[in-house]
């Protein structure tokens, strides 16, 4: 063990991402529980109508049981958990304590780490170090409620935050690398210098998983397809290819809008993983009319083949001008550059004696870049750019590796003996106050 | 024994007398002495190679022994300031007290502090940095242990904007000159101030500069350097040969300087006009041979000596090939003829065999007597000659083809030039 300079303290990592959240135990290789960020919110007045529904399966029973300075009602207007707020609840919304990747609902980020802690993992967090991930852009005060929060609330034993990139970095192995990490709410691209990530490369667009699902329910509308997530299916039957479903309508009264569009938004996720694809190459049109179509069968029964549009919505990720206009999240694609373009921005931000080292260390991560031929179309754009140089990307074939990166990186990090004294303790805490998080964690 | 009839009748004989199948052959297993790594015991002999050791199973657990005590232990890091006080798995026959094992891997850069009055004696009159600006570039280079890319992507002070260039030659500079003043005070040695780094900001940056050039060069750039290194290479390759070529020629006038052979002045004797040096050395042989001592031709057939004397008869150029065997390369013993003639040279063997393919020809003539041996090696050195020739032809035919195409270019050039011009 000693031969790895590994020395387990069983510290707990938590990577609450703008998609999904991952949490486990430092050492271990994949993170024990991975639930989504997203939660479902039942209005104060409906409470007592959502427990009458006997929705006994949240998962909270235990919890709640324990003495809490929480108070049990609030505890219950929050749903969290894969399998919790995909059932369907009269006027349960669906929110995100996140935007752009930065926490903004903390009353909903205590319900997530709660959940994560007391319901997956079932520790008790004074008893174990805590280290949590932050977005490369994260802010101050964020850094500080945080760490408010692990120490006031949670009583944590020891507390330390790094940021993402620096974390896939550590994962892939290279303490110095250019991370391109395309996942829900953003892509950026960060350069990391022996562990500490320097702000003034970082590029950053909203371009990303969320955006392009956002462009297939338009193209849904634009191909007059319409989309009848699996809460409202009751039975289906089988249909021909492109006829009209035949299938039974639950009665799904006082659904709230989010709902509806989190369950939409789940038939796009698959959609997304099954069907969509980069093209490897500069995108053309003939060829990619000449290949074979992809069938795709909706929950309602009705199944239909995608061609080139399968293509399309993923090439907005390389040339953001093929966006469908107008879209409804008013991001101005004139304003972002495609993927390659950001690590050539990337690079010219950074030292020229750094370059050749960066091009050769850039680490693909995130759910975004598993399209597949997504790293050879990477590679494709970035080779001419850069004439002369050695580009190299590092991708993990294994799609969990990919969707788990940052949370590897700490699971890594956190398990190793020289990384101990980095620690924020509890006593640094009550003599420097919440402050002592931007001195400690950079 | 159904087994055994079945295998009678398939004619297989796997058992033996007793029927009982015969048991494979233990192979017996040297055992690798203590102190010799296991590829080096495999080379020097030993059991086979690992692929040809039938597989076995792992071995089985050892359960009987008594498990290893683990504790579970709180323990301190002295490379922290406070006492945090983690725990983790540790043997139990480790001794508790025992430092942390990886407090070791805690350097620490020591980076020179400086008082404030020795600060200000020496730079007092700096209108750039203030002693503010100058302590806080410390601090970072003490946070970031002097990675100044690190330092000069965080540094933040007001109204003023520093490249990394200006951190690193502020850096080098205080700590110089204070090491520099500390040194010169306290009488220490000199050693030590003479290995401080000098940070020259002016050649860092023209390094850098060139580097973005390097950097920036487009594919034709790359290419073009391409090209040249490459015509570079073949020019140096050339260059050898040609030195290689010369010294051989030197060897050689060398060799005939140094060997003014008594047979040349017999053979010019002979022939009777200049021929050349190979032709030289040819007709000295049988000149020599003509009259050598009469043991040695008596173990050549006599036929050889009716050769020499037919050789008399014909004019000396067209008798015999000009160059034939030298002396010394005759093998003892009985020889055919067909051996004498001379070889052709390695690098237009090919080229000759071919030609002599197409004219019906064996490489070696069927009837191998004294004059059908003299025409052979004629035809051989006629032919290398011609095949050269050829060659010789066809280059200087591309040479002109070439050149008539840039003629015509260049005609065709004026010409439009000259439509221009009207």
């Amino acid at each position: 063990m000693s031969t790895f300079g590994g020395d387990e303290v069983a510290a707990i990592v938590l990577d609450v991402g703008s998609c999904w959240t991952r949490a486990g135990y430092a050492g271990e290789d994949s993170p024990k529980t991975v639930f989504p960020t997203h939660y479902g919110y039942m209005p104060e007045n409906r409470v007592m109508n959502k427990s009458k529904l006997g929705a006994s399966d949240l998962g909270g029973g235990e919890g709640s049981q324990q003495e809490e300075n929480w108070s049990q009602k609030t505890a219950e207007q929050y749903v969290i958990g894969d399998s919790e707020i995909s059932v369907w609840r009269e006027y349960m919304e669906i929110k995100n304590p996140l935007k752009d990747g930065l926490i903004q609902d903390w009353d909903a980020l205590e319900h997530i780490w709660d959940y994560a802690l007391s319901n997956r993992l079932r520790v008790n967090p004074a008893e174990h170090p805590l280290l949590v991930t932050e977005a490369a852009w994260s802010t101050r005060e964020i850094r500080e409620t945080l760490t408010e929060l692990a120490f006031e609330k949670y009583d944590c034993l020891a507390f330390y935050i790094v940021k993402n990139p620096v974390l896939t970095a550590f994962a892939s192995g290279r303490p110095t690398a250019i991370v391109l990490d395309s996942g829900a709410a953003n892509t950026s691209v960060v350069p990391v210098f022996d562990g500490y990530v320097l702000k003034k490369g970082m590029q950053r667009s909203p371009i990303a998983g969320d955006f392009l699902s956002e462009q297939i329910l338009r193209q849904f509308e634009q191909q007059k397809i319409t989309l009848n997530p699996q809460y409202l299916v009751a039975n289906k039957s089988f249909t021909d290819p492109d006829a009209p479903a035949i299938f039974a309508k639950r009665d799904r009264p006082n659904t709230t809008a989010s709902f509806h569009k989190f369950q939409a938004m789940k038939v796009v996720h698959e959609y997304k993983e099954t069907v969509c694809q980069v093209f490897e190459s500069t995108y053309n049109e003939a060829i990619i009319a000449s290949r074979p179509m992809k069938s795709f069968e909706f929950p309602d029964g009705f199944n239909t083949s995608f061609g080139p549009e399968r293509y399309r919505v993923p090439e907005i990720l390389f040339r953001p001008e093929f966006a469908i206009q107008p879209q409804e999240t008013g991001i101005d694609v004139g304003s972002v550059v495609g993927i390659p373009n950001m690590i050539y921005n990337c690079l010219f931000t950074c030292d020229v004696d750094m370059r050749a080292n960066f091009l050769s260390n850039l680490v693909c991560t995130g759910g975004s870049t598993l399209f597949p031929n997504f790293t050879d179309r990477v590679f494709q754009e970035l080779n001419p750019m850069f004439p002369g140089h050695r580009v190299k990307i590092h991708a993990p074939v294994n799609s969990v590796e990919r969707k788990c990166s940052a949370w590897l990186g700490g699971s890594i990090l956190a398990s190793l003996g020289t990384f101990h004294q980095l620690w924020i303790s509890r006593k640094e805490y009550d003599d420097h106050g919440k402050g002592i998080v931007e001195k400690k964690c950079e | 024994m159904a087994s055994n009839d079945v295998r009678d009748i398939l004619g297989l004989s796997g058992l033996n007398a007793e029927g009982s199948v015969k048991k494979p052959m233990r192979i017996e297993k040297e055992k690798k002495p203590e102190g010799i790594s296991r590829e080096l015991f495999q080379l020097i002999g030993g059991p086979p190679p690992v692929a040809f050791i039938k597989p076995a199973f792992k071995a089985k657990p050892n359960l009987r022994k008594k498990a290893v005590a683990w504790n579970y232990r709180a323990f301190t890091n002295p490379a922290r300031d406070d006492t945090l006080e983690l725990r983790h798995w540790v043997k139990a026959s480790e001794d508790e007290n025992q430092a942390y094992r990886f407090n070791e891997f805690n350097k620490v850069i020591n980076i020179i502090d400086y008082a404030e009055q020795e600060y200000n004696n020496l730079f007092n009159n700096e209108t750039d940095w203030t002693k503010e600006e100058t302590d806080y570039l410390f601090e970072l280079c003490r946070k970031y242990d002097l990675r100044f890319l690190v330092i000069a992507d965080r540094y933040e002070w007001p109204n003023k904007r520093r490249t990394m260039e200006d951190l690193k030659e502020r850096y080098y500079y205080v700590t110089k000159e204070i090491n520099t003043s500390r040194a010169n005070a306290g009488g220490g040695s000199k050693d030590n101030i003479s290995s401080i780094y000098n940070f020259d900001k002016a050649r860092e940056i023209e390094r850098k500069k060139n580097l973005e050039y390097l950097f920036n060069r487009t594919p034709e750039q790359i290419k073009e350097e391409e090209v040249l290194l490459q015509e570079y290479e073949r020019i140096e390759q050339n260059e050898k040969k040609f030195s290689k070529e010369r010294e051989n020629l030197l060897k050689m006038l060398n060799f005939q300087d140094i060997n003014p052979s008594p047979p040349k002045r017999k053979k010019s004797l002979l022939n009777g006009g200049p021929t050349t040096p190979t032709a030289d050395t040819s007709g000295a042989f049988f000149a020599n041979s003509a009259e050598s001592p009469p043991n040695k031709k008596m173990r050549r057939s006599s036929s050889s000596s009716v050769g020499t004397s037919t050789m008399e008869v014909h004019s000396p150029t067209d008798a015999y090939p000009p160059n034939a065997p030298r002396r010394e390369k005759l093998p003892p013993g009985v020889v055919v003829r067909s051996q004498k003639i001379p070889p052709v040279k390695q690098s237009a063997i090919n080229k000759v065999t071919k030609y002599l393919g197409e004219c019906h020809l064996n490489t070696r003539p069927n009837m191998a007597t004294e004059t059908v041996c003299a025409k052979w090696a004629e035809l051989q050195k006629g032919i290398v000659n011609m095949l050269e020739l050829k060659r010789h032809v066809e280059k200087l035919e591309n040479d002109l083809d070439t050149k008539k195409k840039l003629l015509a270019k260049a005609k065709a050039n004026s010409t439009t030039q000259k439509h221009q011009t009207t």
